[in-house]
């Protein structure tokens, strides 16, 4: 460390001197082109030279003393990397740039400032297809109808069609977006036309099927909106192309998922063992025994539960969770899972106190899914619960009709700042990541199966004091409402994405 | 227990451990139960339909599980009802199977050998 201020000390020391010397150099070149009566028609330009070439010094001293100054100038350094023709850098990410999202809004905001001009004056149409063409990005525009009335040539490449079938297109018809949130470009849209004048958002993890035969692209989505305009341009919509990156991930669950699929074997056996060790040694006296074999059948299935959410996230990924909703009696399911969960809870010396209000109605859920929900928030109470040895779950009907469970611990909490991103895919809080185990999976799970039965998950916290995780599911009566067609005998199926409904993709 | 002992289980499973266990736990409901780990066998033993219930695994040797369900169900009309217990749970195949007419499915991985049996005994 010392070594380190000491060669900041020798670093500013010798700039200092470099700058004296400029300086001087400067005043005696000055002095000179006086004394010589130089300083005549190019009087203007010398001193202007000589002023500038100090200011290039001063920066570069400042940028060297404070290192902070330098952070902008990086920003700005990227965007024209990336921004300069054929390169083959990946994209900033936006989203973890500061700068970044300011930089897209501007940008829009002075792309929709220029084609709120008068459209027909052919110059600013030059000028708007000139930037458009020259934006590295597959960019397009779209009225409030949903239909694209521009498209850069990038974006005709990038979904593989010509320019000129893609104009006056629906959007849903041509593209197939899927959103790895429940939130995808066309109920944003509702909402912010309902609301708003302009507004911003970034979808991440966005993938499309261009072909069959093509493979798959993902991409962040950015879309600026703004409807305060006289030409019906509603939306801006740039892709910012991440295939590579968010493949390499995906690959790596799936190849983490094929090697976990191998433990389910040993895991069933170990865990039929144990039952059967469990059977045996009811005569038997030994209490410490049979306390490690309970500790033992927590684990294995605590186990089980892990590799149940790897090959849940994969089957995400690849779009093949599926979720059979049944009308179930919530009491029981819910009573009957925190049963069994309550042996994990129990090991670590924690109990679970369960309260559900009498007579729920009967809910539409995939019961092993909605399960899974629930052994996610109850490992991730026990996990944060720390000194604390309760935890709550509470049930009841609220105020939208639909069932609400929360799960509440009153452990260490979580950091305001986090709590956005915590169901976000492999997001972990760094804060706790060397401290506490985890995949950064869990939560992103729960949110996907509750999303896809059609309810809500959200989380409240402080730190210290605790956390409590709610989740809806929907009664049958709200799910035949959305669903006109249910009957007790017919299957449903969801998939993380929508539903699917006799083999066809049905959006609720 | 008594409505049990009418029952009579085929057990078709490749997997000692498991066999053993799966055996334990039916035989403790007292069911009647024949275990085979081969496929071609399993498809020959189903055919004399004497059995009730027929738990098939998907991967076993001989001939798979699947064309084990296609040819019970597309050619001969036992009494038997068919249920699929894999830990092949790539919704598909267990979807597939569904569609041929299996008359249920069970995770393996999601049931101990004592659920299995209890499922196996609510099975009307």
């Amino acid at each position: 460390m010392e070594e380190i201020k000491s060669i900041k000390r020798r670093k500013i020391v010798f700039l200092v001197i470099v700058i004296f010397i400029i300086e001087s150099l400067s005043f005696l070149t000055y002095g000179y082109l006086i004394n010589h009566n130089l300083l005549h028609t190019n009087e203007l330009i010398y001193l202007l030279l000589i002023i500038l070439l100090n200011l290039i010094i001063l920066s570069f001293v400042i940028s060297g003393v404070i290192q902070s100054t330098l952070e902008p100038l990086k920003f700005i350094w990227q965007a024209i990397v990336h921004f300069s023709p054929q390169n083959d850098l990946e994209a900033p990410d936006i989203n973890k740039l500061k700068t970044g999202k300011s930089f897209m809004t501007n940008l829009n905001q002075q792309l929709i400032t220029l084609i709120d001009k008068p459209i027909q004056n052919n110059h600013t149409k030059d000028k708007l297809n000139f930037i458009f063409n020259n934006l590295p990005l597959p960019t397009l525009i779209i009225n409030d109808q949903n239909k694209i009335i521009f498209s850069n040539q990038l974006f005709a490449k990038y979904i593989n069609k010509n320019l000129s079938d893609i104009l006056n297109q629906s959007l849903n018809d041509l593209t197939n977006m899927i959103f790895s949130d429940q939130e995808n470009l066309e109920n944003w849209l509702d909402k912010v036309r309902q609301k708003r004048i302009a507004d911003f958002k970034i979808f991440s993890r966005v993938k499309m099927n261009i072909q069959n035969n093509l493979p798959e692209k993902q991409f962040d989505l950015a879309v600026y909106f703004n409807n305060q305009n006289n030409y019906q341009i509603e939306s801006i919509l740039m892709i910012i192309d991440r295939t590579r990156e968010y493949q390499q991930d995906d690959q790596a669950v799936s190849y983490v998922a094929l090697s976990i699929h191998e433990l389910r074997t040993p895991l069933t056996l170990l865990r039929g063992y144990i039952e059967v060790m469990k059977e045996e040694l009811v005569s038997y006296d030994n209490l410490e025994l049979k306390d490690f074999l309970v500790k033992m059948d927590a684990t294995a299935q605590q186990l089980t539960a892990f590799v149940n959410n790897v090959l849940n996230v994969s089957r995400i990924d690849n779009d093949q969770l599926k979720l059979s909703i049944h009308p179930e009696d919530w009491s029981l399911t819910l009573t009957e899972a925190i049963k069994s969960l309550q042996i994990r809870a129990l090991v670590r010396g924690i109990i679970i106190n369960l309260k559900i209000d009498p007579n729920l109605p009967l809910v539409a859920i995939d019961k092993i899914s909605t399960i899974e929900v629930l052994s996610n928030l109850i490992d991730n109470a026990i996990k944060y619960s720390n000194h604390s040895k309760i935890i709550n779950v509470r049930s009841f009907l609220n105020q939208a009709g639909s069932i609400e469970t929360i799960v509440e611990d009153f452990g260490v909490g979580i950091n305001a700042n986090i709590l956005e991103h915590i169901f976000t895919k492999y997001y972990r809080d760094h804060h706790n990541r060397s401290q506490i185990g985890g995949t950064g999976l869990g939560l992103y799970l729960c949110q996907s199966i509750v999303q896809a039965q059609s309810g809500s998950i959200w989380v409240n916290s402080r730190i210290n004091q605790g956390t409590d995780f709610h989740f809806t599911v929907l009664t049958i009566n709200q799910f035949k409402a959305k669903n006109p067609d249910f009957n007790s005998n017919q299957e449903f199926t969801s998939t993380a994405h929508g539903w699917i409904k006799n083999h066809s993709l049905y959006r609720s | 227990m008594t409505n049990n002992q009418n029952k009579k289980i085929l057990l078709v499973e490749d997997e000692f451990f498991i066999t053993e266990l799966y055996l334990r736990a039916l035989r403790k409901k007292g069911f009647q139960i024949d275990n085979v780990a081969n496929g071609l066998e399993a498809n020959k033993l189903a055919k004399t339909d004497q059995y009730d219930i027929i738990i098939l695994d998907l991967m076993i040797p001989g001939m798979n599980g699947i064309d084990i369900l296609n040819d019970l169900k597309n050619n001969y009309n036992l009494k038997a009802k068919i249920i699929i217990a894999t830990n092949l749970e790539e919704r598909k195949e267990v979807k597939e199977s569904i569609e041929k007419k299996a008359d249920g499915y069970i995770i393996k991985a999601n049931l101990t050998p004592a659920e299995l049996a209890e499922f196996i005994e609510n099975i009307k």
